[in-house]
């Protein structure tokens, strides 16, 4: 046991004072309890990080049928029904198509077209093949009237055409929805809602096709 | 006292670090609009000019329905919403000029532009220095968004950075857009001016 000069008194006596070695103890304990705390609340936040973190991660897309409302951020859709029709191509003969209906509601501040909405939208006839709707063919109808817009809080039904195939005839048709995202544009300091093929897919939707007119 | 301090470290300490990492998610919303076009406000009734064209707003009517007149007959447009239809005056200061990007702006930041519709194309012919010029704008909004909604018209330009713009108040406040959805009519009838 050791002792400093100033813990002896006069005559070599020894004053009451709690021993060096004990003290020393005592905080090099406390300093390897709380090195080894910081330690290990580090790693942990290492193994989160390269893990992904605590941000939620987007479940695997919704599969169901027709009639489930699906909020695609800036969209709110409901797929109706689908149906065979025929479609008239300029100065072609008639060709088959499959039209979808979904009742969209726009959840955005201003009004789209619905020409944007088709941008997150796609069917999969197969597996990795998505196919876009036709534009020129699609349209929405507003208490049976056509219309090119989609306005805030105004439900619009939106018909979704792709043509198909001769002699194709499928018994039910996988539309899948993209999410939209909001953010800030690259080049300018415009926040806008975009989405594009690499958006992720929020649902995919098998609707029965109910037959009808061939061309 | 030393094991409260303890364990009041123990969890201030992982909550500013995660309030650390939450930080470096944060993306601010900072939107400078320094390209939006340059507004100039006015009343209906009252002539509004900017450094290329002035109008006028002379009339606001608001209707349940719309009669269409085609070569099949009359069909009747109907609307979950109600029609607004903006009739105004309007004449370019220097040079030819088209109207575009017409909305109507409502309370709680939503912005309807025109309605889309097939039967309800508005009128906006060129319009040419100095003389006045009649134009029509329909639009199809919410009937809850009818009180204290503003036009706003522009120049017709694909980048309308920094462009000229016209906003009116049509005057419609709690009390008159209550008066006008009482019976709005179903088969309007849309006129030239």
């Amino acid at each position: 046991m050791q002792y400093l000069p100033d813990q002896l008194g006069r005559n070599g006596t020894i004053r009451h004072v709690t021993p060096v070695s004990h003290a020393e103890d005592r905080s090099r304990r406390r300093l390897l309890a709380a090195a080894g705390a910081f330690g290990l609340l580090g790693l942990a936040v290492g193994v989160t990080a390269v893990t992904g973190g605590l941000r939620h991660e987007p479940d695997a897309p919704l599969q169901a049928g027709p009639g489930r409302a699906i909020d695609l951020g800036l969209f709110r859709v409901v797929p109706l029904d689908a149906r065979m029709t025929a479609i008239q191509q300029f100065g072609a003969p008639p060709k088959s198509a499959i039209t979808v209906r979904a009742r969209v509601t726009n959840l955005g501040d201003k009004s789209r077209a619905v020409a944007e909405f088709l941008n997150g939208v796609a069917a999969v006839p197969k597996p990795g093949l998505p196919a876009n709707p036709d534009v020129l063919h699609s349209n929405g109808q507003i208490s049976g009237d056509d219309t090119s817009e989609i306005h805030p809080r105004i439900p619009v039904d939106v018909r979704m055409v792709w043509s198909l195939p001769k002699n194709t005839t499928p018994r039910a048709i996988t539309v899948v929805f993209r999410k939209w995202s909001y953010g800030q544009s690259f080049t300018t300091d415009v926040f806008e809602w975009t989405v594009g093929d690499g958006s992720p897919v929020i649902a995919q939707i098998s609707i029965p096709v109910r037959q009808g007119p061939r061309p | 006292m030393r094991l409260l301090a303890r364990a009041l470290t123990g969890v201030c300490v992982p909550a500013l670090f995660a309030l650390a990492m939450w930080f470096t998610s944060v993306k601010p919303h900072l939107d400078g609009k320094v390209q939006n076009p340059l507004v100039t406000k006015g009343r209906i009734g009252a002539v509004t000019s900017n450094h290329v064209f002035s109008i006028k707003v002379t009339r606001v009517d608001v209707a349940s329905g719309i009669l269409r007149h085609g070569a099949g007959g009359d069909r009747r447009l109907r609307t979950p919403g109600v029609f607004v239809i903006v009739y105004l005056e309007a004449r370019s200061d220097t040079k030819v000029v088209s109207l575009g990007h017409a909305r109507l702006a409502t309370r709680g930041g939503l912005s309807y532009a025109e309605s889309g519709r097939s039967g309800t194309i508005s009128l906006t012919a060129p319009f040419e220095p100095m003389l006045w010029r009649p134009a029509r704008f329909v639009f199809e909004i919410p009937r809850n968004r009818l009180a204290g909604a503003r036009f706003i018209v522009g120049e017709e330009k694909p980048i309308d950075d920094l462009s000229a713009e016209t906003q009116i108040d049509l005057g419609l406040d709690a009390a008159r857009a209550a008066r006008l959805l009482v019976h709005p009519p179903a088969d309007y009838a849309l006129k030239q001016s």
